[in-house]
């Protein structure tokens, strides 16, 4: 942030041009995601013509993706605010837990084992967000703590094991598909539209964003950065919740297992997402091409055959250049 | 206070306290409509804290705003903004990574657009005519501000607190805290030009700044603190800058000396040295010399000592330090070769905030308290009381955290850094922005101090002025070259030092 405010003692006009070097049109690195989504998914039908380019594996990549998507999203939403939360992958676990033990404990109606979780998740979002503003702690800290506590719930309620009985059918319909279409997308992208709208149209996104940029600015300027901070952990927990449930939907059963390995795919997906479409700014459309750039990459690796641990492998080396052309030294926007 | 019935805004018996530091004790001010108040006090003295009682930042421990004549109880700053209150804090409420529509609208909480639907293009036009009603036609409103330079950032700040004037909504005052400690004369110009603009249309104006010649022509009224205490209040007829000097020190002024030393060696010199907005530039300085540097913004002034210092990658030529060559680009290099530098941007490039005021003062060099193993923190503590004391920093509590320290004391702090490095070379970017009459004499004492000590010290400021009284010989940049070497500054004229660097 420091190199942002060193050269402009004298850049009188110089804003308005586009600094050397820098594509312009086409060329502009904005656009460098997509033409990595086009090239990894040309790449691999011409590697795999008859599994790769298929309408059964685009609509697989949907609904595996679709989860992870909405935990990016959840991610994504403090972080614009300038904040991290890293409970969201356990806010999952507790929710799919929750939802199942709806009908394993209590036989309750399906809306119940929908609300139920979504409200145990906002919760632990307002518990997050009191602590970050009201108490003064580390988002980092403090969400790790409440993320920990989440898995402790979870861990305590199953005793370890997989919660699967009593599902209703109707239940798992909600993660099955709709003329050919799995739903899990739908609700991902109902929630993509209303975030993006949210973050890119409204002034609650520019007040979000101008939050992260200068939290004692927005303090003096007035705008409600406690209420909006809260705000954002709520919205976060409420859609990792809403992630978790459908999981289970999708899994017809509540895994505790499931949870954490879904929170660095998240983080890959949302700074990568700051390199697409806006330089160096986290957002809603950027993220959604990274996910799909993520798992056209993993998908087409796994039919080429590639050992399963190259998944993670990679996901954590796509994180690392990621940041690195977000915030770090090869950032185009930030070190002006 | 006796005309409170007139005044839109006052404010009756504040005292602010900080942990074991009482800000403010006892102040009462009253603002008129269309009045151009004027708020001065050395460094520390509150302004800044009394501004932000205003703007409900902070909340007094007693005392009360009123706002026309009726008390406010739980001022907040959303309150005070549908109050009609406007305000260009110390540090102005911008957001680097914004554009400068976002910066402007931010403050008219988008009143151009519906709530789920931010309009573009009336946020934008709004941004235009709030940026051209000040006269400003050079800022696009697209964007982002952590682009513009350090003059254009103030005047989206000015065109955000004012640009309800065309919006209709009422404004009753407008509080501008130093908005022109970092700007060059004619840039200031413009900041005159709005406030005597925005008076003219009945709103209150409360201004603060240390520069006291312009603050008299401008202010209608007068009101002084001191340590915190109202020590007078009074119509600004019949003050002039020596008397007001005097009611803020409560003593006189002494201004600083003239320089007596003797120049030695050459101890820097920059051969064809150029980068950035800098033309291939060669200039000596010798030990004990002061040798000024004025130029407009844009003249590479800035660059120069950037160059010289590390801290910007150099496009050819070299820099030498008692002839010994000093590797460009790197600053570690340069602090190794004997340079020290103080950059123009305090807030960025030389305070780190949260650390304390030791802290920032020892950072650069540890190695005088530094036992294998341990910091001597009593021997490094005491080293630095000692400065405090030498360069007057107040308060004199080594463990403060730096942010809570006055603006101008801050700046005395990082001088005081540098003096501590006993360096060879110093280079000064504005070293007295934001300072107070008597500190700026403290600093040009410090900085004479230094160069009888065999220093040689380069100096940048926008205040030609200053450059004059300070220097033993000035350069004239202009448009990345050096123009002109006025070579006996005591003689010389400041409008001609205007007119070489292009100005007038
Ligand atoms: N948040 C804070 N916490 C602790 N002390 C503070 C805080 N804010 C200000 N102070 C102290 O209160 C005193 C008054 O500070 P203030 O910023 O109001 O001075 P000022 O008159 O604006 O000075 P300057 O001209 O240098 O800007 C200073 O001694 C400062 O250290
Ligand atoms: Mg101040």
């Amino acid at each position: 942030m420091a190199t942002a405010v060193t050269e402009q003692d004298q850049d009188k006009g110089a804003s308005t041009r586009p600094r050397a070097g820098r594509g312009r049109g086409a060329l502009n690195p904005r656009w460098f995601g997509f033409y990595a989504l086009v090239a990894i998914v040309v790449l691999f039908s011409l590697l795999r013509p008859d599994t790769y380019p298929t309408m059964t594996n685009l609509t697989a990549i949907l609904s595996n993706e679709a989860v992870g998507c909405m935990l990016a999203m959840a991610l994504f939403v403090p972080l614009v605010a300038g904040h991290y939360d890293l409970s969201i992958a356990n806010v999952l676990t507790l929710s799919m837990i929750c939802s199942v033990g709806m009908f394993q404990e209590f036989q309750a109606p399906i809306w119940v084992a929908v609300v139920v979780p979504v409200l145990v998740g906002a919760l632990i979002g307002l518990i997050n967000g009191v602590a970050v503003t009201v108490v003064g702690i580390n988002s980092l800290v403090a969400t790790l703590a409440t993320g920990s506590c989440a898995l402790g719930l979870a861990l305590w309620w199953t005793n370890g094991t997989i919660f699967s009985e009593n599902v209703p059918s109707g239940f798992q319909d909600l993660g099955g598909d709709l003329g050919g279409i799995p739903l899990p997308a739908v609700y991902a992208a109902v929630l993509i539209v209303v975030l993006w709208w949210a973050s890119e149209r409204m002034p609650v996104g520019r007040y979000l964003y101008a939050l992260g940029d200068n939290a004692e600015a927005a303090r003096l300027t007035g705008i409600p950065v406690t209420r909006l901070t809260i705000g954002t952990f709520v919205v976060s927990g409420s859609i990792a919740a809403f992630a978790g449930v459908v999981q289970a939907a999708v899994l017809g059963s509540g895994n505790p297992q499931v949870g954490p390995s879904l929170l660095l795919p998240a983080f890959a997906a949302v700074f990568l997402g700051g390199t697409i479409l806006y330089l160096g700014r986290h957002n809603v459309l950027g993220t959604v091409v990274a996910v799909l750039v993520l798992a056209a990459l993993v998908g087409g690796l796994e039919q080429l055959g590639v050992p399963f641990y190259v998944s993670p492998l990679l996901k954590g080396v796509v994180l690392l250049l990621a940041v690195a052309l977000t915030t770090g030294r090869f950032s185009k926007v930030r070190s002006h | 206070m006796t005309s409170e019935g007139a005044s839109v805004v006052a404010l009756s018996g504040i005292r602010k306290e900080f942990t074991g530091q009482v800000a403010l004790d006892d102040v009462s001010l009253a603002v008129q409509a269309g009045q151009v108040h004027a708020l001065v006090g050395t460094n520390g003295s509150g302004k800044s804290t009394l501004v932000k009682v205003l703007a409900g930042v902070y909340s007094p421990e007693r005392g009360s705003v009123l706002i026309d004549g009726q008390q406010v109880p739980h001022l907040t700053p959303a309150r005070a903004t549908e109050l009609g209150l406007r305000f260009i804090h110390q540090d102005p409420a911008l957001f680097p990574q914004q554009t400068v529509r976002d910066n402007i609208s931010i403050g008219s909480r988008y009143r151009g657009s519906r709530g789920v639907r931010v309009d573009e293009r009336r946020e934008r036009d709004a941004a235009r005519r709030a940026l051209s009603a000040i006269g400003v036609d050079d800022v696009s409103p697209d964007v982002r501000l952590g682009a513009l330079s350090q003059s254009q950032r103030t005047m989206v700040a000015v065109a955000r607190a004012v640009q309800d004037l065309q919006g209709g909504q009422r404004i009753r005052l407008l509080v501008l805290d130093e908005p022109t400690a970092s700007l060059p004369e004619h840039e200031a110009e413009r900041v005159y030009g709005v406030i005597r603009d925005v008076a003219a249309q009945g709103i209150g104006v409360v201004y603060i700044s240390h520069d006291l010649s312009p603050l008299l022509a401008l202010a209608d009224h007068v009101t002084v603190l001191r340590d915190g205490k109202l020590v007078a209040s009074r119509s600004s007829s019949g003050l002039d800058e020596a008397a007001l000097a005097q009611l803020m020190v409560g003593e006189e002024v002494q201004r600083a000396t003239s320089s007596t030393s003797r120049p030695g060696e050459v101890v820097l010199s920059c051969r064809g040295l150029r980068g950035g907005r800098l033309q291939p530039t060669s200039l000596e300085v010798r030990g004990g010399e002061i040798v000024g540097v004025a130029g407009l913004l844009g003249s590479g002034r800035s660059t120069l000592l950037r160059l010289i210092a590390g801290s910007q990658p150099t496009d050819g030529g070299e820099v030498l330090v008692s002839g010994r060559r000093v590797p460009p680009g790197k600053p570690a290099a340069a602090i190794a070769a004997g340079i020290a530098y103080v950059p123009e941007d305090r807030r960025a490039q030389a305070a780190f905030p949260n650390l304390t005021l030791r802290e920032n003062i020892t950072g650069a060099a540890l190695s005088a308290f530094r036992g294998p193993l341990r910091i001597d923190e009593r021997a490094e503590r005491a080293a630095v009381r000692a400065l405090l004391d030498e360069f007057d920093v107040k308060p004199r509590d080594t463990e403060k955290q730096f942010r809570f320290l006055s603006g101008g004391n801050q700046q005395k702090a990082i001088i005081a850094r540098c003096a501590r490095l006993a360096p060879e070379v110093l280079l000064l970017d504005e070293p007295t922005q934001g300072v107070d009459v008597r500190a700026r004499a403290q600093i040009h004492e410090a900085i004479k101090r230094l160069a009888a000590r065999g220093t040689a010290v380069l100096v940048v400021s926008s205040d030609f002025g200053e450059v004059l009284d300070l220097s033993d010989r000035v350069l004239v940049l202009r448009q990345g070259g050096i123009k002109t070497t006025i070579a006996d500054p005591a003689t010389a004229q400041e409008q001609h030092v205007h007119h070489l660097a292009g100005t007038a």
